[in-house]
């Protein structure tokens, strides 16, 4: 009999990966992991998880996590206890503000923070320190919908809620490969699709995974999405499909939109000459908005991330307040957040040009803000935004900056600039997780260990405005601390103690929903005042809740319907955009555009996805993707290497060549830092041109010329812990089943790897050399199990790093196997599974590829034999194509014979 | 009347040659065989495995009577041929009438080398070569008598694994500074004395035997730096020397061995020689296969079908339990050619492959022989080993997995 350990009871919590923010059940496993499910009572995923939220399990481990505080003693970082580093920091920073201002001091905050960390780092700053240098990761991802959003409704409101994923007929997404970025919705609308007949139009440079079987595919050129929302807007009022009554009710600025549009777009020809899109592809598009009332328009990073972001927000919203087709079930603009609180940041108000709760630096908002928090030095301007913040730490403006949970000298734009500017700083400091990222390689003079998912506990804030709880299932680990917590003890060392004297996360969430609440009567959308005095007990069993939640108020309140928008006047605003331009010049020596984005089983930098072995498997190197003409253009080679080289910086990057890139375009992951790659920092290449309205990079259209580069050889290593590989060399460090994967490739003579094995390895090894033929592998042992394996070779013969992975993940080999190992194949002849398709259930594409050679020709049979496509479905786009471009031996013809 | 045809010699040469003949020129030829030793033919190879207690002494009979006199072979075993008159055609026979030939084959085999070092010839010092060194060393190991054997190579490694198998402790002497020098390099010749130490024998290399010391019977072994090993018996094992002694006083030509041409012709026309005790363009070979493809070629060209012999490629087996060695063709590799190597010493096993001009040109195997008829047959045939080359360390079936189901 086993008895129940009442510790491993199963915790209700929220997804850390991206803005659909699904309910999970973690179960502990007692050993510092954690079996995870979708929570089927979830409003946002109703029990389903997609790939990276299914293998958060694999990420909680504390083998790379920052436990202790550090402080750094002539250049090394040495642990020391809390109340020495907050001390430091408090006594740093106040003299930083006291010699040079507040506005010398910055945070620099993450869509990871809660809720409650968010409101105590913006209340700190903008209240008591003095300064809105506040700002976020959210920046680079979300900020453009933000002032889109305010522009349009007065407020950052987004209208749309899930349910109208399921009631629309029509969906159309606009920069947004949410298959692979957004799958658990993705799965509810193919839903839609399939049993209600929804259509889907993708609007895109990239034929994305998104695009896999659409209605309507338009690969726009890249930066001409208001050029064709424009032409919308204007074939809407030409062929009398507006809402007349809802326009002249609700909204103001209709006519100089739509004459800015006309000058834009005036046409479906216009429109095709301007994206690019052929007139029929144009015509058809405008039709099916036109004629289709449940119209929600999604909207991701391909619209956000531009310099003209905030443009293209308000052209697509220009077209749905024409048609009133606005907060409506099944009818509404929908931006898609990339973050698991980005929006809770932008609640609080955790961004450099916002205060708080949604309120802005109206003298009215401010005098409200001061009195509620009772402030000392209320910050009354805006602050930096993040590209600029850098920028300004880079010229010596700001001299003090704290980074929590986020990444910079990865993520932002110019990243070498941004990595070299954080070596000037006089105070730099750093909440983590890690021990190790690019920004924690960057100097910090202080290391703060702050509590990661499954340890912390608050609120965030989903896509549809659901406040959800994130719940402590493990211990905290080491000296780890919540980030309300390390803040609340620096502003009680500034002399704020009274203010800042919260006890829990709960506390801080009331006051958070008092302030949202407070004055507001309606008058503004983000308002919570019915949560403002949950009690602690009523916290922890909060279920998802939608807001609006007034004080009193009905539940289910929706957004602009019947107008009622956050303006002045009350009236929605329609927007006149600039013309579509993108910035940065291509030329001859820069004559490509590099567009940036996520890959479907990584998450940002990798620090927590890069963990899992699982995820690693689908696309483990960084790569450039390239249309086959234009690799032919530059002499690219498809799996061979490629220099990309922009303004700002190179890298060297696998390369894929495919026709679902866009011709003179190039896609790069954004994943990989210098942590994990050698020569995949791709922040390092997108130029730092921003929106004027938002802030936000034009990260997806970098000038950038690609240059073929060759290596003799290439070769993978596998090992139980992590190694240091031998100088000069491109590698790629992948979280393999048992330990750590290297795939690199060299130009240095194959002599290094004995020597450098030698350092590396135990006594027993085995040795493979045919050095003639440039072949060295190499594996090491401890009793029957593999410590280490090398394989170095030729480019085309490095080994088949699947098979030694699947022999180097079991704890024993067997003497047959241990013969065979460094041939890299396998014995059974049923060899390799190939790149992993499905991440859920660890499905190889050898293995399917296989299963539809013996006749599955759809999705669900390759399901029911693999059940590869079965979970979280994000797989089931590349499942289709390999159904479509595998080959099927004719069936033989059975004859019976007649001899017997 | 068929032609009468005289084998010298009663070893595996002699036996195959037979056979052979009975395939190609069946009642053509009146076969006579003449051996020196008391039994029919037998396996000399098996005698290491007869002395480790792995196959019977009864066992490695190559024939039995009824299967020589079915192809009406005269075989007269325990008989030693004392002289060739080549002018009469006629053989000299210890105690015995003379017998006339028409055709003569040789195949009088080799002796083993007595080591020319004072007290080399006490009693207690033996060769290893037939049946009959066999059952006196079974019974030096029944008696546990400590046993030195005198050379590192296939033969010396054979008869002092067998030795030790059968329970005698045992020193084995090398003169050079590695084992089987010239079948092995050194890497394997090292893993090859580490898995032979392992089977408790001991064994020391760049060791010159000086003298054998002893009254009437040995006692010590001297080695040239003057370190001494007590021992009981002493087996000499360091190489063997052609029987040439019956064809030289003859008058035949003799170098080496008695030298033949491309058909086993010696210098004598209606005299032929095969196996150990000939010499075929410069080279002795000390080992079976090549005896075998000699006698193929000469009972066709005894059949008169024409079929010359152009040499072998030689290569070396040692098969003692656990310790499988093999070696063929350039083993080292030189200038010109390119090595591959595989090497796993905990796991015994050491594989080299030697390339040159694109074709597979020596190997040598340690603990792991699987695809060493396969890599025989690459050498031999000069194939080219461009496609395989990347798989072809691992194996037949990697490399060249079966077409067929």
């Amino acid at each position: 009999m086993t008895a129940i350990d009442p510790d491993l009871r199963t915790t209700k919590t929220t997804c850390p990966y991206c803005g659909v923010g699904c309910g999970v059940l973690a179960t502990p496993d007692g050993k510092g992991g954690a079996a995870i499910a979708g929570d089927p009572d979830h409003p946002a995923n109703f029990g389903r998880l997609c790939s990276k939220g299914s293998a958060l399990g694999e990420t909680v481990g504390l083998e790379s996590r920052l436990l202790y505080p550090m402080i750094r003693c002539k250049g090394v970082l040495e642990r020391v206890a809390w109340s020495d580093a907050l001390d430091h920091v408090a006594h740093r920073m106040q003299h930083i503000v006291a010699r040079d201002g507040a506005d010398a001091v910055a945070f620099y905050l993450s869509g990871q923070l809660l809720t409650e960390d968010y409101y105590v780092a913006n209340k700190l700053m903008k209240g008591f320190v003095g300064t809105a240098n506040v700002d976020t990761n959210s920046r680079l991802c979300m900020s453009s919908s933000v002032a889109g959003h305010r522009r349009a409704f007065g407020a950052d409101t987004v209208p749309g809620c899930y349910e109208d994923l399921d009631q629309a007929d029509l969906l159309v997404f606009v920069g947004s490969n949410a298959a692979w970025c957004h799958p658990v919705l993705f799965q509810r609308m193919l839903k839609n699709r399939q049993e209600r007949g929804a259509r889907m139009i993708v609007i895109d440079p990239r034929r994305t995974d998104t695009a896999g079987d659409v209605d309507l595919f338009l690969g726009l050129r890249p930066g001409t999405d208001t050029a064709l929302f424009s032409g919308l807007f204007v074939h809407l009022a030409d062929s009398d499909a507006l809402d007349r009554a809802y326009i002249a009710q609700n909204t103001s600025g209709y006519d100089d939109a739509l004459a800015r549009a006309r000058n834009i777009a005036g046409s479906v020809t216009a429109t095709a000459l301007a994206t690019g899109l052929s007139e029929q592809d144009v015509a058809a598009f405008f039709r099916m908005f036109r004629d289709t009332a449940k119209v929600v328009t999604l909207y991701s990073q391909g619209v956000n991330q531009s310099a003209q972001g905030t443009d293209k927000v308000n052209a697509i919203l220009n077209c749905h307040l024409a048609t009133g087709r606005i907060g409506k079930p099944g009818a509404s603009p929908f931006s898609l957040t990339g973050q698991p609180n980005a929006m809770g940041g932008r609640e609080v108000g955790g961004l450099a040009n916002m205060l708080a709760a949604h309120m802005g630096f109206t003298p009215p908002d401010i005098d409200r803000v001061r009195r509620f928090w009772k402030a000392p030095r209320i910050a009354t301007h805006e602050g930096l935004k993040a590209v600029q913040l850098f920028e300004a730490i880079n010229r010596g403006e700001v001299k003090a900056l704290w980074v929590m949970g986020t990444n910079p000298a990865v993520s932002l734009p110019d990243a070498d600039m941004v990595r070299d500017a954080l070596k000037k700083l006089e105070l730099f400091v750093v909440s983590e997780n890690v021990l190790s990222n690019d920004t924690v390689e960057a100097g910090p003079h202080v290391l703060l260990p702050a509590l990661a998912w499954g340890e912390k506990s608050g609120t965030v804030t989903n896509s549809e405005r659901r406040i959800s709880r994130q719940r402590a299932f493990l211990p905290a680990p080491g000296e780890a601390r919540p980030d309300w917590w390390i803040l609340s003890e620096i502003a009680k060392r500034f002399g704020f103690g009274d203010s800042f004297n919260y006890r829990s996360a709960a506390d801080i969430f009331r006051e958070h929903a008092a302030l949202s609440a407070f004055e507001n009567n309606g008058s503004r959308d983000f308002d919570i005042g019915a949560l403002g005095s949950v009690s602690d007990e009523a916290f922890d069993a909060l279920k998802p809740v939608q807001w609006p939640a007034r004080e009193g108020g009905t539940p289910g309140e929706r957004f602009f319907a019947q107008g009622g928008f956050f303006t002045n006047d009350g009236k929605g605003r329609f927007i006149a955009p600039e013309v579509p331009a993108l910035r940065g010049e291509t030329g001859p020596s820069r004559p490509l555009r590099l567009n940036t984005g996520r890959i479907r089983d990584q998450w940002h930098t990798m620090t927590r996805t890069g963990l899992s072995q699982r995820l690693g498997a689908h696309l483990p190197e960084p790569f450039v993707e390239i249309h086959p003409d234009d690799a032919s253009k530059y002499g690219i080679a498809h799996d061979g290497y490629a220099r990309i080289t922009t303004d700002y910086g190179q890298c060297i990057l696998k390369a894929v060549v495919s026709d679902r890139q866009q011709r003179g375009t190039l896609f790069v992951p954004i994943h990989w830092s210098a942590t994990n790659a050698s020569h995949g920092r791709v922040g390092a290449l997108v130029q730092s041109f921003t929106d004027p309205f938002s802030g936000q990079p034009e990260a997806k259209a970098t000038p950038a010329a690609i240059a073929p580069y060759e290596f003799v050889f290439r070769g993978f290593a596998l090992s139980r812990k992590p190694l240091n590989l031998p100088q000069n060399l491109l590698w790629t460090r992948v979280t393999v089943a048992g330990g750590f994967g290297y795939l690199f490739a060299d130009n240095a003579d194959l002599a290094r790897w004995p020597a450098w094995l030698d350092g590396v390895a135990g006594e027993d090894v085995a040795e493979y050399r045919d050095f003639g033929g440039g072949v060295y592998r190499a594996a090491s042992f401890a009793g029957d199990r593999i410590e280490t394996c090398l394989f170095v070779g030729p480019a085309h013969d490095a080994g088949d790093w699947e098979v030694v992975k699947s022999a180097f993940a079991a704890d024993r080999v067997t003497d047959e196997q241990r013969r065979m190992l460094l041939s890299g194949k396998s014995i059974e002849g049923a060899a390799s599974t190939g790149p992993i398709v499905c991440a859920c259930f660890g499905v190889g594409r050898g293995s399917i590829c296989d299963t539809i050679a013996g006749g599955a020709r759809t999705v669900a049979e390759i399901g029911a034999r693999l059940k590869a496509g079965t979970n979280c479905g994000s797989c089931i786009p590349e499942l289709k194509r390999l159904i479509a471009t595998t080959e099927v031996p004719v069936k033989q013809t059975k004859v019976a014979s007649a001899a017997g | 009347m068929s032609e009468p045809l005289v084998i010298v010699g009663n070893g595996m040469a002699a036996a195959r040659l037979v056979d052979e003949l009975a395939k190609t020129a069946l009642g053509r030829y009146a076969v006579a065989v003449i051996g020196e030793e008391p039994r029919l033919a037998y396996n000399r190879v098996l005698l290491s495995s007869v002395l480790a207690g792995e196959t019977g002494s009864h066992e490695i009979e190559l024939r039995p009577a009824d299967w020589w006199r079915n192809r009406g072979v005269t075989v007269r075993y325990g008989y030693r041929v004392t002289e060739i008159d080549v002018g009469r055609r006629e053989l000299k026979i210890e105690g015995e009438e003379s017998m006339e030939y028409s055709k003569l084959v040789l195949a009088t085999g080799s002796t083993p080398l007595r080591l020319n070092v004072p007290g080399a010839d006490l009693s207690g010092v033996h060769t290893f070569r037939d049946t009959r060194d066999v059952d006196l060393l079974l019974t030096l190991a029944a008696a546990k008598k400590r046993v030195v054997v005198v050379g590192g190579g296939l033969l010396g490694l054979e008869a002092a694994y067998g030795l030790a198998k059968a329970g005698a402790p045992v020193t084995l002497l090398h003169l050079m500074d590695r084992l089987m020098e010239r079948q092995l390099d050194a890497p394997a010749a090292d893993l090859l004395r580490t898995l032979v130490e392992r089977k408790g024998i001991r064994i020391l290399v760049n060791a010159s035997t000086a003298r054998v010391h002893g009254e009437s019977h040995v006692e010590a072994v001297e080695l040239a730096d003057g370190s001494r090993i007590e021992a009981d018996a002493v087996i000499f094992a360091a190489g063997i020397k052609p029987n040439v002694v019956l064809a030289q006083d003859a008058g035949i030509a003799v170098n080496r061995g008695i030298v033949v041409n491309d058909v086993m012709q010696t210098s004598s026309p209606d005299i032929f020689a095969l196996g150990e005790c000939a010499e075929h363009r410069g080279s002795c070979y000390g080992l079976v296969e090549p005896a075998y493809e000699q006698a193929r070629v000469l009972a066709r060209h005894l059949s008169g079908r024409p079929a010359a012999y152009q040499g072998s490629v030689v290569s070396t087996n040692l098969k003692v339990s656990g310790v499988s060695v093999f070696s063929a063709g350039d083993f080292m590799g030189g200038e010109g050619s390119e090595s591959l190597v595989l090497s796993d010493r905990s796991r015994g096993t050491y594989k080299k492959l030697v390339i040159a001009d694109g074709r597979l040109t020596g190997a040598v195997l340690i603990g792991d022989t699987v695809d060493a008829l396969w890599y025989l047959e690459l050498i031999r045939n000069r194939d080219k080993v461009a496609a395989i080359r990347t798989d072809m360390m691992f194996g037949r079936a990697l490399a060249r997995p079966s077409k067929a189901a």
